[in-house]
C-alpha cells in the first residue's frame, strides 16, 4: 500500500499546488509583457498594497477555520477607522487614545456578533450580514456622512519605511506568524479547528464552544481595526465605501489558499500567502498592462471558481481513496 | 470476591413524564468485564449517561470505592477516573491523532501546547494498544477501527478505573473486532472495571464475566455469565409479557405466496453497512423488518429507496405490463413512498405550511389548465380529503408545520404520500415519539393499505407495536438478513433470531 502512496498522479499534484503554479506562470507572463513588473521596487510596492489584506484575512481565516463567515469585515475596518480620525482629527485627542477608542469599536462589534451566533442561535452568515449593513450605518453617523482626511503626520505612517521595506509589511509579516503559531500551537487554535470538524462533538467532549466562538469573531474584528487602519494610512483618508467588499476579497482569499469553507482545514503560513499574492500580483499585473480595471473583477471571480473547484475535487479524491482503502482492507 | 469498586443504588431517572430508570442496582469489579444488555429503550444509555456525568439521576446514588459521589459535568467523572468509548466516532477527522486524544485537556507550557510531550505520552498509550502510527497521523486517514483505538486510546489518557465501551464493535470488522477484544482482555487484567453494553450475545460468552439484563428501566436480572444460557438472557430480556401479547393476535391472515411480487431485492451490498440482503415483498403484504437497534434495518431501507449510495445489488418493481423490471435505486422514491426515521430532519420542511408539506410530493398532478402553475382548489381539495381521513388535528392549513404536535405532523407526511396511490410503502420507525392515540391512526392507516393492496415493509422497535401489523418478518443481525418468521411467530423467537 505505501507504494502505491508513492506513485506520482499529475492531476492530483496540479490540483494540490494549482495555485502556486498559476501565481508563477502568470509573474512570468506580466514580467514578460511589461516593462518594470520584476523589480524590486514593484515587488515591494505589491506587498505593501497588500499588507491590510494579510491582516484581514487572516482573522476571515480563523472564523472559517471554525466553518462559519464573518460578513462584518468591511464594515468593522469602516467604523474602526472613522472613530480614530473623528477622534484624532476633530476632538484633536493624542493618538494613543484614539487607537484605543477604535479597537474598543471594533471589539465592540466583534463581541456583538459572537453573541448574535452563540445566544440568540443566528447563522453567522444572516448575522454578521446583519451588523455588515448595521455598522457601516453607524460609521457614516460617526464621520457625519463624509469622507475625512488624516492629519498629515499620521498620513505618514502609510508610507513609512524601515530601510527599504514599508512598515505595514512588516507588521503584517509579525500578525501572519503570530495568527500561524496560535492556529496550530495554541489550545484556542485547536479548538476552533475542531469547532469545525463537528462542533457537536466538541459540546460533548466537554470544551466551552460558545467562549471559543465569541473569542474567534473578536479576533477577526480586532485584525479587521488593524487592517482598517494601515490601510487608511496608506490612502490618507476615510471615503464613505471604506472597506466596502473587504469581507468577499477575505473569503476569497481563504479560499484560494485552501482554507475549507465547511471548516477545520487550512495553513495560515502555506493558504494566506498564496491567497493574497494570488489577487494582488493580478491586480497589480492587469493595472500595468492598462486593462479597465472592470476586468481584473470578471478575473477574480474566475479565480475563486477554479479555487472551488480545486477544493471539491480534492476532497473527491480523498472520499475515493478512503474507499478503496476500505474495501482492500475487507 | 473483591470489593464492587463502582456501585449504583437505586437509580432513578425520568425525562418529562416518561419514567426510563425505575431504581436500578449497578455493580461493577476490579478485574471483570460486566455486560450490560437489554432490549432498545431499556435504560443502558441513560444509565451510562448518568455514570459519565452527562445526565444526572433523579433519585439513588453513585459510589466509588465505597464513597458517595454526584457527577455535574463529564469532567468530574473523568476526574474520578470514569471513561467513555462511546458508540460513534467522537473525533475530529481534520486533526492529528495527537489533538484528537488531547482535544478537551491540552498541557501547555508558556501558552504553548506541550507537543513534545503530548506526543510522547500519545505514542506511549497507543503502543500499549498495539497500534504503531505517528501521533501526527490525520484521523480522517484512519479506518474504522484504527479510528475504535483513537477513542479508546483518549479514554485511556486518564488512567481510568472504569470503562464503558457502548456498542464498541458496531463499526468494526471481524479482525478489528478481534483486536478489541485482546485491548479489553488486557485491560481487565489490568484490573480495571469494564462495563461493556452491547447486542451481541456471543460476544457476551467471549469476553464477559458477568451480565447484567435490563428491561423497561427495571433490573431484570443479573448473574455471573458462567451460571446463564442464551436463553435465560433472551428470556430476562423480554419478561413475562411473551404470553399476554401472542395470545392477542388480530391481524390479518398471511397473505399468499401466489399473490404478485411488487418489489425485489437481491445480493444488496453496502460495505461495512449492509451485506448481501435478498427478499421480496407481495402486494398487500405487511413486512416486519426486525432487528436490534444497529441491526442495519434503517441503513437497509434507505439503501433500497438510494438516500445512501450502494455497492452492489439489484431491485426490480413490476412495469406497466406487470413484469418486473430492475430500477436504480435513485429512481425508488417516485415509486415507493418513504417515511424516515426522523421526520424532522428527512421528512418535512419545518416551516413551510401543512398544506405545502402535504402536497410537495404530489405537485405534478395538481397543476391546473395553466401548465407549470398548481391548481389552488386542487390542492385544497386533496389537502382536506387526507387530513378529514387521517383525523389530522389543524387549526389552519397554512400554519407552519412546526406548530403541530409529532403525531399530527407524521399524520401529514402519511397524507403526503397516500395521494399518490403508490404500490409499495416503506415506514422507518413511523410510530415514534407519537401518543397512543396517534399510534393506533398509524397502524389503521397500515392496515387499510394492505387491504387495498399496497405492500408496505415496516421497522418499528417496538416489538409490540411491530407484532401487531407484521404478517411475516424478515430479521436482521449485524448488517445481514438472518431469519423469516411467519405472522405467526412469537415475541421469544424474535428476539432469539435477533440476538442470534
Amino acid at each position: 500500500m505505501k507504494k502505491e502512496k508513492r506513485k506520482f498522479h499529475l492531476k492530483e499534484f496540479l490540483m494540490k499546488y494549482s495555485f502556486v503554479i498559476i501565481i508563477i506562470l502568470v509573474f512570468v507572463y506580466f514580467s514578460l509583457v511589461t516593462d518594470n513588473f520584476c523589480t524590486a521596487g514593484n515587488i515591494i510596492s505589491m506587498l505593501h498594497t497588500a499588507a491590510p489584506n494579510f491582516i484581514f484575512a487572516a482573522g476571515a481565516a480563523m472564523i472559517i477555520v471554525t466553518g462559519k463567515v464573518d460578513l462584518s469585515i468591511g464594515s468593522v475596518m469602516y467604523l474602526a477607522t472613522a472613530v480614530f480620525t473623528v477622534l484624532i482629527e476633530n476632538m484633536k485627542i493624542n493618538i494613543v487614545s484614539a487607537l484605543l477608542g477604535a479597537l474598543v469599536a471594533g471589539l465592540a462589534v466583534g463581541i456583538v456578533n459572537g453573541l448574535l451566533v452563540v445566544l440568540l442561535k443566528v447563522t453567522p452568515m444572516i448575522a454578521t450580514m446583519g451588523t455588515m449593513i448595521a455598522v457601516r450605518g453607524i460609521a457614516r453617523t460617526v464621520s457625519g456622512g463624509m469622507p475625512l482626511s488624516l492629519p498629515e503626520n499620521i498620513r505618514g505612517l502609510g508610507t513609512y519605511k524601515i530601510g527599504p521595506i514599508f512598515l505595514d509589511i512588516i507588521i503584517a509579516f509579525i500578525v501572519l506568524i503570530l495568527m500561524y503559531i496560535l492556529h496550530s500551537r495554541t489550545k484556542f487554535g485547536r479548538l476552533i479547528t475542531a469547532i469545525g470538524n463537528d462542533e457537536k462533538i466538541a459540546v460533548k467532549l466537554g470544551i466551552n464552544v460558545p467562549k471559543i466562538i465569541v473569542l474567534d469573531f473578536m479576533l477577526s474584528a480586532l485584525l479587521a481595526t488593524i487592517s482598517g487602519l494601515l490601510l487608511s494610512f496608506q490612502v490618507g483618508g476615510v471615503t464613505l465605501a471604506f472597506g466596502q467588499g473587504k469581507e468577499f476579497t477575505a473569503i476569497a482569499i481563504c479560499v484560494i489558499g485552501g482554507f475549507s469553507m465547511f471548516g477545520g482545514t487550512g495553513h495560515v503560513l502555506k493558504g494566506l500567502p498564496i491567497g493574497v499574492m494570488t489577487l494582488t500580483i493580478i491586480e497589480a499585473g492587469l493595472n500595468f498592462m492598462g486593462v479597465s480595471p472592470y476586468a481584473y473583477q470578471l478575473v477574480q471571480g474566475g479565480i475563486i471558481f477554479i479555487a472551488m473547484y480545486a477544493q471539491s475535487y480534492q476532497s473527491l479524491v480523498q472520499i475515493k481513496k478512503k474507499k478503496n482503502e476500505e474495501i482492500a482492507e475487507t | 470476591m473483591n470489593e464492587a469498586i463502582l456501585q449504583m443504588r437505586q437509580i432513578t431517572k425520568s425525562f418529562s413524564a416518561n419514567k426510563v430508570l425505575r431504581g436500578i442496582d449497578l455493580e461493577a469489579y476490579k478485574g471483570e468485564v460486566l455486560a450490560l444488555i437489554g432490549a432498545n429503550g431499556a435504560g443502558k444509555s441513560t444509565m451510562m449517561n448518568i455514570l459519565c456525568g452527562i445526565y444526572q439521576e433523579d433519585g439513588g446514588e453513585i459510589l466509588i470505592d465505597g464513597k458517595p459521589v454526584k457527577f455535574k459535568h463529564p469532567t468530574e467523572a473523568i476526574e474520578r477516573g470514569i471513561a467513555f468509548v462511546q458508540q460513534e466516532m467522537a473525533l475530529m477527522p481534520t486533526m492529528s491523532i495527537v489533538d484528537n486524544l488531547y482535544l478537551n485537556n491540552f498541557q501547555t507550557k508558556g501558552g504553548l501546547i506541550d507537543y513534545k510531550k503530548s506526543k510522547r505520552k500519545c505514542v506511549e498509550v497507543l503502543k500499549k494498544l498495539g497500534c504503531n502510527y505517528s501521533p501526527d497521523t490525520l484521523v480522517g486517514s484512519l479506518g474504522a477501527g484504527d479510528r475504535q483505538l483513537v477513542q479508546i486510546s483518549r479514554a485511556l489518557l486518564s488512567n481510568p478505573q472504569i470503562i464503558i465501551f457502548d456498542e464498541a464493535t458496531s463499526s468494526l470488522t471481524l479482525p478489528e473486532k478481534e483486536r478489541l477484544f485482546k485491548v479489553i482482555e488486557q485491560l481487565r487484567r489490568e484490573n480495571v472495571a469494564i462495563i461493556y453494553i452491547t447486542h451481541m450475545m456471543d460476544e457476551i460468552f467471549t469476553i464477559c464475566q458477568r451480565v447484567m439484563v435490563l428491561r423497561g428501566g427495571i433490573t431484570a436480572g443479573k448473574d455471573l455469565v458462567s451460571n446463564v444460557t442464551h436463553a435465560d438472557l433472551v428470556q430476562m430480556m423480554i419478561g413475562d409479557k411473551v404470553k399476554e401479547l401472542t395470545e392477542k393476535n388480530s391481524k390479518s391472515a398471511a397473505v399468499s405466496k401466489e399473490a404478485p411480487v411488487v418489489m425485489k431485492v437481491e445480493h444488496l451490498t453496502r460495505k461495512g453497512v449492509v451485506d448481501d440482503i435478498s427478499f421480496e415483498i407481495h402486494e398487500g403484504e405487511v413486512v416486519g423488518l426486525w432487528g436490534l437497534m444497529g441491526a442495519g434495518r434503517t441503513e437497509t431501507v434507505r439503501c433500497i429507496t438510494g438516500l445512501d449510495p450502494i455497492d452492489e445489488g439489484t431491485i426490480y418493481i413490476p412495469d406497466r405490463d406487470a413484469q418486473l423490471k430492475q430500477v436504480s435505486p435513485k429512481k425508488m422514491i417516485g415509486n415507493v413512498a418513504i417515511v424516515t426515521e426522523d421526520r424532522r430532519v428527512d421528512g418535512l420542511a419545518l416551516e413551510m405550511s401543512v398544506k405545502d408539506n402535504m402536497t410537495s410530493a404530489n405537485l405534478k398532478n395538481l397543476t391546473g389548465r395553466i401548465p407549470g402553475f398548481i391548481d389552488k382548489k386542487k390542492e385544497l381539495d386533496v389537502c382536506e380529503t387526507y387530513i378529514r381521513r387521517l383525523e389530522t388535528k389543524v387549526a389552519n392549513l397554512n400554519q407552519p408545520i412546526s406548530t403541530l404536535s409529532g403525531g399530527n405532523q407524521q399524520k401529514v407526511i402519511l397524507g403526503r404520500w397516500l395521494q399518490k396511490k403508490l404500490k409499495i410503502f416503506i415506514l422507518d420507525e413511523p410510530t415514534r415519539g407519537l401518543d397512543i392515540g396517534a399510534k393506533a391512526d398509524v397502524m389503521k392507516v397500515i392496515r387499510e393499505l394492505s387491504e387495498k393492496g399496497t405492500a408496505v415493509l415496516v421497522i418499528m422497535s417496538d416489538i409490540d407495536e411491530l407484532m401487531s401489523v407484521s404478517q411475516r418478518y424478515l430479521v436482521m443481525h449485524n448488517g445481514r438478513l438472518v431469519q423469516e418468521l411467519p405472522g405467526g411467530a412469537t415475541q421469544t423467537e424474535l428476539m432469539a433470531a435477533a440476538l442470534q
